[in-house]
């Protein structure tokens, strides 16, 4: 329908308008900001010039609590360990210090897994957690430590770092950095916030919005697809809490139990949401049998690392589902090329790369973005899937604003029509009515008087009865022609009315030998004209002629209509003219005939004048005006 | 010799018709009747040139005869008797079947000279009646004359004529033909008519499904 077509393009136009006015307005507040951003001290410190890069050292386990005499091996940093089941892991590093230098050192690490204790020269400066009894974890943090001066000397310095973990979980140093404190601790601050600040918020935001459409679901359960949304944004929180919390209120076996289960359920809940999202046939069916899949493949890891075997093989099973939800993604794109569509094809996409990238990241010295992504992918998703929801709800909101526009519009076109139809019953009514009235009246005047007189003029012409009786009789039946005349339907057709009297009289006329020079007869329908101005007319100009016929003794009448403005109004204008002896108007007492037609003019609004002169005939004009 | 079937319940009418109609050697009348009912058997039974027909008869409307005597009789001239030819009993009995009408009045025996002329192929009109045939026949929309046959421009032209009250003599020294043109054409416009107003019946029957037109 036009009208919603309309609608929608008023729509996009005013978001259109909305987001210009957001940017501009954006522009001039950092137009405006500018200078003082020039003010604040540039802060340059990745290219700073003294910042030394620890690569290579020496490692060693031990189970002490003080540095190992024996078992060094050098080692290339950054590095990971695995199986370390007993003990610590020790990383000896010497770096070199300027004679003279006095600036502030400080040591900076992207990545120190999962707990540490730092020594310089032999003293330990730094412990990331209480001792042994201290349960807790972060494999994911930046490490930043302000050298202290006084244990720093020329020459060679030596830096020990002790590495460990609970459960054999796996060791990891990161590149270390010796350098001024001011550019490392700035490298420091943008690393903790890609690693742990980034994610806490983002994970904040993502519990927030799960909850929404938690919330939602609840109240409507039949939106199912806003059940899967919050399902996935919170196993993704709680996938994402690896990265930045550092103690858990249970065992932390537990915790990172759960939080590899945590990738097999993910997997399933976005399938599920897009099975449900694109309304996939058979969407239930779908989502039964992929629980059961997810179930499965969370036993087969659990078998394979209860039999001490590597666990790998079974996140192969979640494969299935990302594949799935992939194919079904990009066909809806395909099908339907929709921006919500594209959103969230691409987020899956990144999410996916990004766990790649992390995993090459962690396996390999490949320094990729430096960062981890995959806290991120997961927010994306949520994003794009929450968008394309977003969209659909807004969709259904303008169709239901169209369609209130539609019923609005059609009660409106309804009352009209029906107040239109009202109208016309009502007109139509009257019309009947009238109709009606004017049948039963001509077939009283027909099937009774009519009848009757007609009987009567047969039995006085058969009776031969006194020639005035039969005049009489006749001029009644006359009468009562003119009468019936003009009752007929004619529209304010004055024409009609000249020429059916003129039919009337037509034998009449020819009999007293007069010529009729019948005019041009058009003019223009007289709005006013009803049943009781239609006879007033007729019986004028019955009587104009019947005078011409009674006294002119002519030979020729002219008539003609036309219209005619008298006066500046707009008008018809008869006029009935004989060829006759004429009379002096002076000389004539205005008789009953010629008075009966002035009033019957006046009830018209009309104007009657009558013009003669003896011997030149006599001229009658009757005015009738357009509107009175 | 033209024959004349009467239907007319009043006597002195008959009389007059009678009358009129003896005083000539070319027309003849075969049977009056009085009665719808009366009248339905004589007609038929056929073997008439002329239907002199009222409309008001004690038992019905003169319509019904006139419809079954042009539906059986196409050939038969079918005239309604009327005292004051009002449009819409004089349309009425055109959609019947009637090509002509003589009014009751004191010139009645002056019929013989209308069913002559109608026997000729001309018919008599007056303007209200022929206003009246200029709005039924006029094709309401332009191309749309599927309901029956507009009218030809011609025709258009000798009813406007018609309508603003010219004679025939005039009408035809208007238009150049012949006077008893006119006529022609006023016959034509009548069978026009009926035959529009019987396709209009079929029409009207067939949309509202009572009858099943294959």
């Amino acid at each position: 329908m036009s009208i919603e077509r309309r609608q929608r393009a008023a729509r996009a136009t005013t978001t259109a308008r909305r987001v210009i006015g957001i940017v501009v307005a954006l522009l001039l507040y950092f137009a405006a900001a500018a200078p003082l951003a020039a003010q604040a001290p540039a802060v340059s410190p990745a290219n700073a010039t003294g910042i030394t890069q620890l690569r290579s050292g020496e490692a060693a386990q031990s189970a002490g609590a003080s540095l190992p005499v024996a078992g060094w091996s050098a080692v290339k940093l950054p590095a990971t360990w695995r199986g370390v089941n007993e003990g610590a892991l020790w990383v000896r590093l010497t770096f070199e210090r300027a004679p003279g230098e006095t600036a502030p050192l400080a040591l900076y690490s992207d990545r120190v897994r999962e707990r540490y204790t730092l020594f310089l020269n032999g003293v330990d400066i730094h412990r990331s957690n209480a001792g042994p009894e201290d349960r807790s974890f972060g494999w994911h943090r930046p490490l930043f430590i302000a050298l202290p001066d006084r244990l720093l000397h020329a020459g060679t310095n030596t830096l020990v770092l002790r590495v460990d973990a609970a459960q054999g979980r796996p060791l990891a140093v990161g590149r270390i950095r010796i350098g001024p404190d001011l550019a490392l601790r700035t490298d420091f601050r943008w690393r903790n916030f890609a690693n742990v600040g980034g994610p806490q918020l983002i994970t904040g935001v993502m519990v927030i919005l799960s909850m929404g459409a938690l919330l939602f679901w609840l109240v409507r359960p039949q939106e199912r697809v806003f059940g899967w949304l919050a399902l996935m944004g919170t196993v993704w929180s709680f996938w994402n809490l690896q990265y930045f919390i550092d103690m858990m209120p249970f065992d932390d076996r537990l915790f990172w139990t759960l939080n590899a289960d945590d990738l097999f359920v993910l997997t399933w809940a976005a399938f599920a949401f897009a099975v449900t999202f694109l309304e996939i046939p058979g969407a239930r069916r779908f989502i039964r049998g992929s629980a059961i899949a997810c179930a499965v493949a969370i036993a087969c890891r659990h078998l394979l690392l209860h039999f001490g075997l590597n666990d790998a093989p079974s996140y192969l099973l979640v494969w299935p589902f990302a594949l799935a939800t992939l194919y079904l993604l990009a066909r809806a794109c395909y099908r339907a090329p929709k921006a919500e569509n594209f959103a969230m094809l691409a987020a899956l996409i990144a999410s996916t790369l990004f766990g790649f990238h992390d995993l090459a990241l962690l396996a390999t010295g490949w320094p990729g973005v430096t960062f981890q992504l995959q806290a991120y992918g997961g927010f994306l998703m949520f994003l794009a899937f929450g968008f394309a929801l977003g969209r659909r709800v807004l969709v259904s909101l303008a169709t239901v604003e169209d369609l209130n526009a539609t019923l609005e519009n059609r009660v409106e076109t309804a009352t009209r029509d029906l107040r239109e139809s009202e109208a016309q019953r009502r007109q139509l009514e009257i019309a009947t009515a009238i109709d009606s009235e004017r049948e039963r009246l001509m077939r009283e005047i027909h099937d009774g008087i009519g009848s009757s007189l007609i009987t009567a003029l047969a039995v006085a012409q058969h009776d031969e009865q006194s020639p005035n009786t039969i005049a009489t009789l006749k001029r009644s039946i006359a009468d009562l022609r003119i009468g019936i005349d003009s009752l007929e339907p004619i529209n304010g057709d004055v024409v009609i009315l000249l020429a059916n009297l003129r039919h009337r009289m037509d034998r009449e006329l020819r009999d007293a030998g007069l010529t009729f020079v019948w005019k041009s007869m058009d003019a223009p329908p007289l709005p006013w004209l009803d049943a009781v101005g239609a006879l007033h007319i007729l019986r004028i100009l019955q009587e104009a002629i019947g005078n011409i016929l009674k006294h002119a003794a002519a030979t020729r009448v002219e008539i003609d209509c036309s219209a005619a403005p008298l006066d500046g109004a707009n008008g018809v204008l008869i006029t009935i003219a004989d060829n006759g002896c004429g009379y002096d108007p002076a000389s004539i007492t205005h008789g009953r005939g010629l008075s009966n037609m002035q009033s019957r003019a006046e009830a018209l609004h009309a104007k009657l004048r009558y013009t003669s002169n003896p011997g030149h005939g006599t001229a009658l004009a009757l005015w009738l005006p357009l509107h009175r | 010799m033209i024959r004349v079937a009467v239907v007319e319940d009043d006597p002195a009418t008959v009389e007059m018709v009678s009358n009129a109609i003896r005083a000539t050697d070319d027309i003849t009348i075969v049977w009056v009747a009085r009665s719808v009912r009366s009248g339905m058997a004589l007609v038929v039974a056929g073997g008439f040139d002329v239907l002199l027909c009222d409309l008001g008869l004690p038992d019905g409307s003169g319509t019904t005869l006139i419809a079954e005597t042009s539906r059986r009789f196409p050939n038969v001239d079918i005239i309604v008797i009327t005292i004051f030819a009002d449009q819409a009993k004089v349309i009425a009995s055109i959609k019947a079947g009637a090509r002509g009408y003589l009014l009751k009045d004191e010139r009645f025996d002056e019929c013989v000279d209308g069913i002559r002329q109608i026997r000729q192929g001309g018919s008599p009109i007056s303007p209200i009646i022929a206003r009246q045939l200029l709005i039924q026949l006029q094709p309401a929309r332009p191309g749309c004359t599927a309901k029956g046959e507009g009218l030809s421009p011609r025709e258009a032209e000798v009813l406007n004529l018609l309508a603003r009250g010219f004679t025939y003599a005039e009408i035809a020294a208007l238009l150049t033909i012949a006077p008893h043109t006119v006529g022609t054409h006023v016959k034509n416009l009548y069978r026009k008519l009926e035959v529009n107003s019987r396709s209009e019946a079929v029409f009207e029957a067939s949309s509202r499904g009572i009858m099943d037109v294959h």
